[in-house]
């Protein structure tokens, strides 16, 4: 029985002991506080990050715009001044072919990083030479269509190279007055084409802005892009805002970047890093973070565990000494190692068993004291009941002693005056007769006396066998008993409906004997007797039932002495009888548990009332 | 005492009654010689013939009128001996008593009682009783054929 109680409170303790769930708890508390320093730290260095590149990408991006508007300042300067020489005027003035080769050899001074290819073209839109430097490059770059002004156009492209055109005026010299010749005064146009794919620069620009950062030039238009080395796409933003901008790329990653004007030109550039470039140091970051904090996170679980062990150990001890002592096994004790506040609950609750213990064995030594006395308190019952048997058995002899021996004298006392009064008739007087006659009515009268007092002690002690009994039945039954001794006088009957009780049927029969033939005795007097039996509207715990009749009454004074043993109220020579009937009624009436009563009146008749318990209540 | 006539045994203690039991058959006429044993052990003796009673004479009576209370052996003990004999078990035996205990009622006819009577203390009646008991067990009714 122990054994299985500890079984079965063992497995619910291993789920929720204080052992296991004091440090997972911190543990967890532990994590959920690095988790958010973590997240709130990547956030905070990830804006960082971004603020920066978004800095270096402006900055880079300006800087760039400026070394491109002065490159093209440059050129253009320098093709203004190819445009000023004399062979080059002449050209256009005389075109000979002295001039032409003179002419070409001027232009040929034009030098530049990749391939390029240089037209004159005179005010008739005539093409007056053309020369491609290295010659190869009139293959990179068509020939162009004949200009109207001059400027630096948009970006062209053709196949994969992409290439920028340029156009000064060649103007006549000044005039002698030292006015300047103007656009009007133009002789014609110089028109350089150059490919920016194929520019060494590109590398030195992808330089300039460092490892991660893309490159691109292209137009505002944005029909033409390079990224110096091939033809690309223009970044998804609105190329007419200057400044930052971030777009979604085609590989599906974001880009932040920053556009800026080139002066001069109708071309912006556009320095961008992937966002996975930008936020490559934060997952760096988070990435040692998290070792980190997994480590810390390992470390402070095992002092936890060590800490928590030193505090909940002694409390599983303490649960476990409880548990023990619960089921019974009080001597059990816990070892008292600290002498902090749990060394003390240690010290408490040894102390606490020890009173349990005690009170326990006190209580042990009064119930093994109540059961000896109720051990004895039984066999002194015994006795008791043993003792009553005897008595019982004495009364019984007693009865039949008395039923016997007391009768035997009087029948002899009734025989030898009739034989005296047989044999010696002529010798005794009148008055002797009488005094014989006197004897034997006397004798006669005890003798029924004792038969009464007999059938009462009889009605007190016979067991009751209760069985449901059915009143309308036994009153039928004691009804024909009782007009067989009528002797011809008429009595009016009134039986009304009478419940079903519970009893002994042969005693309640004796009690309905009674009544009945009570009621037929005293209404002798009257020439019609009339006689009611029924029971009171009482529909409560108990059935009341009554026999009424109209004879002589009695004075409600002596209603007390109606049911005593050899009571009466009347004389024997009014009506006869011992006065036994009504006391074995009230004995047989109170052994059921109910009670009797009577009403009435001095020639006004009688009611006697008896009552009987509806449930099984009644004492034997 | 008339020749064929089976006697009939009484069974009582008490002088008094036999003397009244004796004027009652007496007054009635009936003929039967009375043996009278005055205790439980004699009727038994007188029956097997033991003791002072071992040659009498006579043949089996026709009833025995058995009182109850009895000296030595009781009547309900010589009831039992008469009723579970294979001998007499047929002899017709009528219980005499003042009592009217239910249970020596009960117990009689158990034991195969032949009638039971409460001797009324009114004499008048007592007379009216034998006179009905002699008249039929001595007179009416056919004993069983003798051994």
């Amino acid at each position: 029985m122990r054994a299985d109680q500890t079984v079965a409170s063992a497995k619910p303790l291993a789920r929720h002991s204080l052992r296991w769930r004091l440090p997972l708890l911190i543990e967890t508390l532990i994590i959920l506080v690095l988790v958010a320093f973590l997240g709130v730290a990547y956030r905070e260095v990830k804006g960082n990050l971004w603020q920066s590149a978004a800095t270096r990408a402006q900055a880079m991006a300006d800087q760039l715009a400026g070394l491109l508007t002065q490159s093209v300042q440059q050129r253009l300067t320098e093709f203004r001044r190819v445009a000023r020489q004399p062979a080059v005027r002449r050209l256009l003035r005389h075109p000979s072919d002295v001039a032409r080769e003179e002419g070409q050899v001027s232009l040929a001074t034009l030098t530049g990083n990749g391939p390029q290819r240089i037209d004159v073209w005179d005010t008739a839109g005539q093409c007056v030479v053309s020369l491609s430097l290295p010659p190869t490059a009139s293959d990179l770059l068509p020939p162009s269509s004949a200009p109207s002004t001059s400027g630096v156009a948009s970006l062209q492209r053709s196949h994969d190279v992409v290439f920028s055109e340029s156009v000064v005026d060649i103007l006549p010299e000044p005039a002698p007055d030292g006015r300047a010749a103007t656009s009007q005064d133009r002789l014609g146009f110089l028109v350089v084409r150059r490919t920016i794919t194929a520019a060494p620069t590109a590398d030195v620009l992808n330089r300039l802005v460092g490892k991660g950062a893309t490159i691109g030039v292209g137009n505002k238009t944005g029909d033409v892009w390079t990224d110096l080395t091939h033809a690309i796409e223009a970044p998804s933003i609105n190329l007419g805002r200057l400044g930052l901008a971030e777009y979604s790329g085609s590989d599906g990653q974001r880009h932040l970047g920053s556009l800026a004007d080139i002066r001069g030109t109708p071309w912006a550039v556009w320095v961008e890093f992937p966002h996975g470039v930008i936020f490559a140091p934060a997952r760096a970051f988070l990435q040692r973070m998290v070792l980190m904090a997994l480590g810390f996170v390992l470390v402070s679980g095992m002092v936890i565990a060590v800490v928590a062990a030193r505090i909940t150990t002694p409390l599983y001890e303490l649960t476990k000494a409880s548990e023990a002592i619960a089921g019974g096994e009080y001597s059990r004790r816990v070892a008292i190692r600290r002498r902090d506040e749990i060394g003390r609950l240690s010290v408490t609750f040894n102390a606490m068993a020890e009173q349990v213990e005690s009170a326990q064995r006190g209580l042990e030594a009064r119930v093994r004291e109540r059961t000896a006395n109720l051990e004895q308190a039984g066999q002194l019952l015994e006795q008791h009941v043993t003792e009553l048997a005897a008595v019982n058995r004495e009364l019984e002899a007693f009865s039949y002693s008395v039923s016997h021996d007391l009768r035997a004298p009087l029948r002899h006392i009734t025989g030898f005056a009739k034989l005296l009064e047989q044999s010696e008739s002529s010798s005794l007087g009148t008055e002797g007769r009488r005094y014989l006659t006197t004897m034997t009515e006397a004798a006669t009268r005890m003798g029924r006396l004792v038969d009464d007092l007999l059938s009462f002690s009889r009605v007190g002690r016979t067991p009751l066998a209760r069985a449901p009994v059915n009143l309308n039945h036994l009153v039928r039954d004691v009804h024909q008993e009782v007009t067989a001794d009528l002797n011809g006088r008429e009595v009016a009957w009134r039986f009304h409906d009478l419940p079903a009780v519970e009893g002994d049927r042969s005693m309640l029969r004796l009690v309905l004997l009674n009544l009945l033939s009570n009621a037929v005795k005293y209404s002798a007097g009257r020439p019609r007797a009339e006689i009611e039996i029924g029971t009171l509207p009482n529909g409560g715990a108990e059935t009341v039932v009554f026999v009424r009749d109209n004879g002589a009454g009695f004075d409600m004074q002596y209603a007390d002495k109606l049911f005593g043993v050899f009571q009466r109220l009347h004389s024997s020579d009014e009506f006869e009888g011992t006065g036994i009937g009504l006391a074995n009624v009230r004995r047989i009436v109170q052994r059921h548990g109910g009670r009797t009563w009577a009403d009435g009146r001095v020639d006004g008749g009688a009611t006697f009332y008896f009552s009987l318990p509806n449930e099984r209540t009644a004492a034997q | 005492m008339m020749a064929g006539l089976r006697h009939i045994l009484l069974a009582e203690d008490n002088a008094n009654d036999i003397e009244l039991m004796l004027s009652a058959l007496k007054t009635n006429h009936v003929l039967n010689e009375v043996v009278v044993t005055r205790d439980g052990a004699e009727t038994l003796d007188y029956l097997w013939r033991r003791g002072r009673y071992a040659d009498r004479p006579l043949g089996d009576p026709i009833v025995i009128f058995l009182d109850l209370k009895m000296p030595k052996v009781d009547g309900l003990e010589v009831l039992r001996q008469v009723k579970q004999s294979p001998e007499f078990r047929t002899l017709p035996v009528v219980v005499l008593t003042s009592s009217r205990e239910e249970q020596d009622l009960v117990r009689s006819y158990d034991l195969g009682v032949n009638g039971y009577v409460v001797k009324p203390v009114d004499f008048p009646e007592f007379v009216k009783a034998i006179t009905l008991l002699g008249g039929f067990w001595a007179v009416v009714n056919a004993p069983p054929p003798r051994r």
